[in-house]
């Protein structure tokens, strides 16, 4: 099966997963855009693509993309998940995979029965937390990869315009999708008695032995 | 007799004048409305100062002079002329050709000015001359009064403003939902009135759910504001998602009345609890500005217990308020039900003189079972021990200040009557330990006849058989001849859940592929507010399969809106947060939580609160409704719908004796029902302590040394008081 075609379906799947596990309220349906013979994108049904809001504070940003449903997914807390992948000749060429998690959760003082009487929001709503954006992108691009100072796949923690962790591969969906679930809804993904699918499926390492030596994220 | 109807206005003095006048000539008849209507011109509102209409003289406009001086009243005359004008022969039915066919005067009313002119053009009087003017004027085309009063009552044309549908076929349900929404349109006589009729103080609305309670508090602020641009008023409320609705309704109809915006900062669609600076409530003001400790709700939960929570932080608020500073000088609340007393009283003491405070209310919609008392017990005694707020009655038994709406426009009879045959436990088994069927009651028996039944046999009265039904005035008939109805209500029970979630999920897909509904039409409501997102996950699997886009109405960054018209997706939700919305086909699922099987320990107040959901989604259907859910308490429910259907959507029962209501829920008592809660969980808590001691997992240690000795010596007290009674038992 053709890369995008696989990545597509993942998507599907873990989407329908996510709802039937009661994680996510909302969501978009993955698309195929392009052709599968040259160049294509595997991304959402009503995506905008815009670097109007690359300067606005966090807030305004999750807002414009939350009120022009700009996701995949939106979780039980609101936070939002994008995913974007482009292909050229049946191989990744970037991918852009945002976790936007909900910075007005606070906003719960209305409403606050919703969240307390149901434990699969115990993780959303301690007070400590800092909500923190992710975003895992990865890019071959010749004149945007550079050795340390941007990994052709890195992640970025929290906004920081020159944040770039080397993460040894790009990431498949369900890579991803795994990995904010374990670590930022563990109390819900325990209570729900159905896995996420899992998958073998992997994509080659893209890491530079200069990168290796520094701290990175790695997947094997 | 002239019926008045007293809106707000600036000129108190003359206006209570020219209500004497009117309520002391008997012979004359028609409406008067104080304050009424606002006219929107090109330079934003011109309010009428008072408006009398009858039959026999048509439009009779006055012009209230407070003062002593009549200034240049002709003008004004003029002015109030050209304005009424303009805006009546925008009604077609007012006017033939190019006339209108109504006769409009114009007279100033100047009670208090000594020297009254004569002048046959522009006339002035006083209460004196009042009768001779009067008796002058006369109408010529009295067939259009009907026309002329429904167009005056019709104080808006606005509802809710969505996107218009297009209907495929006559015969659809999108083409039947059009001609309902249609017929809806028009508020009736007595939402008009509701609106209008102020009261310089404490004021109650009413009404079942789907009378129109929040379209007439979201008009009555608009025109609260429209009349007296330079009051604070604030319109508050318990549903989050009820904000977007009102500012659409108050924004469209002061546009409609006075061709401006209105001013937000002057007019405030306010939380109730609020949380910062940002998202301001009535409670966070309040301790704001009294410079009180203000409580988070997570805060206020560990205070004083989930149910006490917004009780506690408000009375604590009120009893370390040192001097209260007036912030509103209105106050409107809807689903005055949902909240504590305290709440009421905290916006009352935030209220400037005279008080106005007004608040909607509805008693069956009541999911927390703490039910509204007395206005007299809500609001308290003044310094000489006389109440603050006491209702005046008419002779006829109505009240300015409790307005009661009695027709019910969301609801087709039958799904009403079946929300309450259902909700009160009207035709369940009875209990074999009680012989009760009944779970709940009114403590007054007028209730009934108030929400619109209307006694077809028997009486009202202990032990009586009584049979009650829905007339066409209190439920009218375009609401249910769209649809059979088998169509209009359904209930239906599977064997499974996996059976009840694919059914509804092929229905859905059916409704929004054949039937010609809009996905925004639908909801699907979970009646258990704790299971809901667990319990509708499945169903949306589905719907996702098969390519239906469908959300949980819930957290939210935008939690104010319920229904995104943009958004072509079927909305899930609990059953607290379908309060207060309304969809045209409502799926009610799981249903089966919301029969209890016989059970001794279950208080009646639990199982009238279950049942009380199951009213509450029922009524949020304003043109069909499908119950489902499985398994053998399912079974019983539809059992119990059966009989509603064969008694042909009449409530027929034995009114319960006094013995028997004390098994039941008594809707309207003025009991705490805090403390009975309170007892409650005591005993669960007790209960779980012995559990976890027997199973080991806390040790008497870990209660505390002082505590268990205590627990002891209470236990041997206990003992020997039993012994004692024991022995002097008589052989």
């Amino acid at each position: 099966m053709k890369v995008a075609k696989k990545v597509l379906n993942q998507i599907n799947q873990l989407t329908t997963d996510l709802v039937k596990m009661a994680l996510c309220d909302d969501q978009n349906f993955p698309v195929l855009n392009g052709s599968l013979q040259n160049r294509c994108c595997v991304e959402y049904s009503n995506i905008v693509v815009s670097g109007a809001l690359k300067n606005r504070p966090y807030h305004e940003f999750y807002r414009e993309i939350d009120s022009t449903r700009n996701f995949n997914l939106k979780l039980l807390d609101g936070a939002l998940v994008q995913l974007h992948y482009a292909f050229e000749n049946n191989s990744l060429v970037s991918h852009r995979l945002g976790y936007f998690p909900n910075p007005n959760t606070v906003d719960f003082q209305n409403d606050p029965e919703m969240y307390l009487e149901d434990d699969i929001y115990l993780d959303v709503v301690d007070q400590r937390i800092v909500v923190t954006p992710m975003r895992f992108d990865y890019d071959i691009r010749d004149d945007v990869m550079k050795n340390i100072e941007h990994p052709m796949s890195h992640l970025t923690i929290g906004q920081y315009e020159n944040c770039r962790i080397p993460v040894v591969r790009p990431l498949t969906p369900s890579q991803f999708i795994c990995f904010i679930i374990r670590n930022f809804y563990n109390t819900a993904l325990k209570k729900t008695y159905i896995e996420l699918q899992s998958s073998n499926f992997s994509f080659e390492s893209t890491i530079t032995s200069d990168e290796k030596k520094i701290i990175h994220i790695g997947i094997y | 007799m002239v019926t008045v109807i007293t809106g707000t206005t600036n000129k108190p003095v003359s206006s209570e004048r020219l209500k004497d006048y009117f309520k002391s000539n008997m012979d004359l008849n028609g409406t008067l409305y104080i304050g009424y209507p606002i006219i929107g011109t090109v330079e934003g509102a011109y309010p009428i100062d008072a408006l009398w209409v009858s039959k026999e003289r048509g439009i009779v406009v006055f012009n209230l002079v407070e003062g002593r001086s009549l200034d240049n009243y002709e003008s004004e005359q003029d002015n109030s002329y050209n304005k009424l004008e303009a805006r009546l022969k925008g009604h077609r039915e007012l006017v033939k050709k190019r006339e209108l066919q109504v006769e409009i005067n114009i007279i100033t009313f100047a009670p208090s000015v000594a020297l009254i002119p004569q002048d046959d053009d522009y006339p002035v009087c006083n209460e004196d001359t009042l009768t001779n003017l009067i008796r002058d004027l006369a109408w010529n085309n009295p067939e259009y009064y009907s026309s002329l009063v429904s167009v005056l009552q019709s104080v808006s044309s606005i509802r809710k403003n969505r996107k218009k549908r297009e209907v495929k076929g006559n015969e659809s349900r999108g083409a039947k939902l059009q001609k309902l929404e249609d017929s809806i349109a028009n508020l009736d006589n007595a939402q008009g009135r509701a609106v209008i009729e102020t009261v310089e103080g404490v004021q109650r609305i009413r009404g079942l759910a789907g009378s129109g309670k929040t379209i007439v508090l979201a008009l009555k602020a608009a025109y609260l504001h429209a009349q007296h641009p330079e009051w604070k008023i604030a319109i508050t409320f318990n549903t989050r998602s009820l904000k977007g609705q009102f500012r659409q309704l108050i924004n469209s109809f002061y546009i409609e009345q006075t061709s401006m915006e209105p001013d937000w900062d002057n007019l405030e669609i306010i939380h109730a609890w609020g949380s910062n600076i940002n998202s301001p409530g009535i409670y966070y003001n309040f301790c704001m500005n009294n410079k009180v400790v203000y409580f988070d709700y997570s805060a206020a939960k560990s205070q004083y217990g989930r149910n006490m929570a917004f009780d506690g932080v408000c009375q604590r608020a009120i009893s370390e308020a040192v001097e209260i500073s007036s912030l509103y000088d209105v106050i409107l609340i809807d689903e005055a039900q949902d909240f504590p007393v305290s709440f009421l009283q905290l916006c009352y003491k935030i209220l400037s003189e005279p008080k106005r405070l007004v608040y909607a209310y509805d008693e069956l919609q009541n999911l927390n079972l703490q039910s509204l008392p007395s206005p007299e017990k809500v609001f308290g005694n003044n310094d000489r021990g006389y109440p603050n707020v006491q209702f005046v009655f008419e002779q006829d038994g109505s009240s300015k200040q409790d307005i009661i709406l009695e027709k019910c426009y969301r609801n087709s009879r039958q799904a009403l009557v079946t929300a309450h045959a259902l909700g009160f436990g009207i035709y369940r088994e009875p209990d074999y330990y009680s012989d009760v069927g009944l779970v709940q009651m009114f403590e007054q028996k007028n209730l009934w006849t108030e929400i619109g039944y209307s006694i077809i046999e028997g009486e009202l009265r202990e032990g009586q058989r009584v049979v009650l039904a829905r007339t066409e005035n209190s439920s009218p008939k375009f609401l249910e001849n769209h649809s059979s109805v088998e169509d209009l209500i359904l209930f239906k029970t599977f064997k499974t859940k996996k059976e009840q979630d694919e059914w509804v999920a092929n229905e859905i897909s059916k409704n929004l592929s054949e039937d010609a509904l809009r996905a925004d039409d639908i909801i699907v409501i979970n009646p258990d507010p704790i299971t809901t997102k667990e319990a509708v996950s499945k169903i949306r699997g589905i719907l996702y399969n098969k390519k239906i886009q469908s959300h949980v109405a819930g957290v939210d960054s935008s939690p104010d809106i319920f229904f995104d018209s943009d958004k072509d997706s079927v909305a899930f939700t609990g059953v607290y947060r379908a309060k207060g919305n309304e969809a045209a086909m409502v799926y009610v699922i799981n249903a089966q939580d919301c029969f209890q099987k016989n059970n001794i320990m279950l208080p009646s107040s639990e199982n009238a609160k279950i049942r009380n959901r199951l009213f509450v989604a029922i009524t949020r259907s304003k043109a069909w409704v499908r119950v489902v859910g499985f398994g053998n308490q399912m079974k019983e429910l539809e059992k119990e719908y059966e009989k509603v259907k064969e008694k042909n959507f009449t409530l027929d029962f034995i009114y319960p004796t006094k013995e028997q209501m004390e098994f039941l829920n008594i809707v309207n008592r003025d009991i705490s029902t805090a403390e009975k809660e309170n007892i409650t969980n005591r005993r669960q808590s007790f209960s779980d302590i012995l559990q976890d001691l027997e199973e080991g997992k806390i040790y008497f240690e870990d209660l505390g040394v002082e505590q268990v000795e205590k627990l002891q010596s209470l236990l041997n007290r206990r003992k020997l008081d039993e012994s004692s009674k024991e022995s002097i038992k008589p052989d």
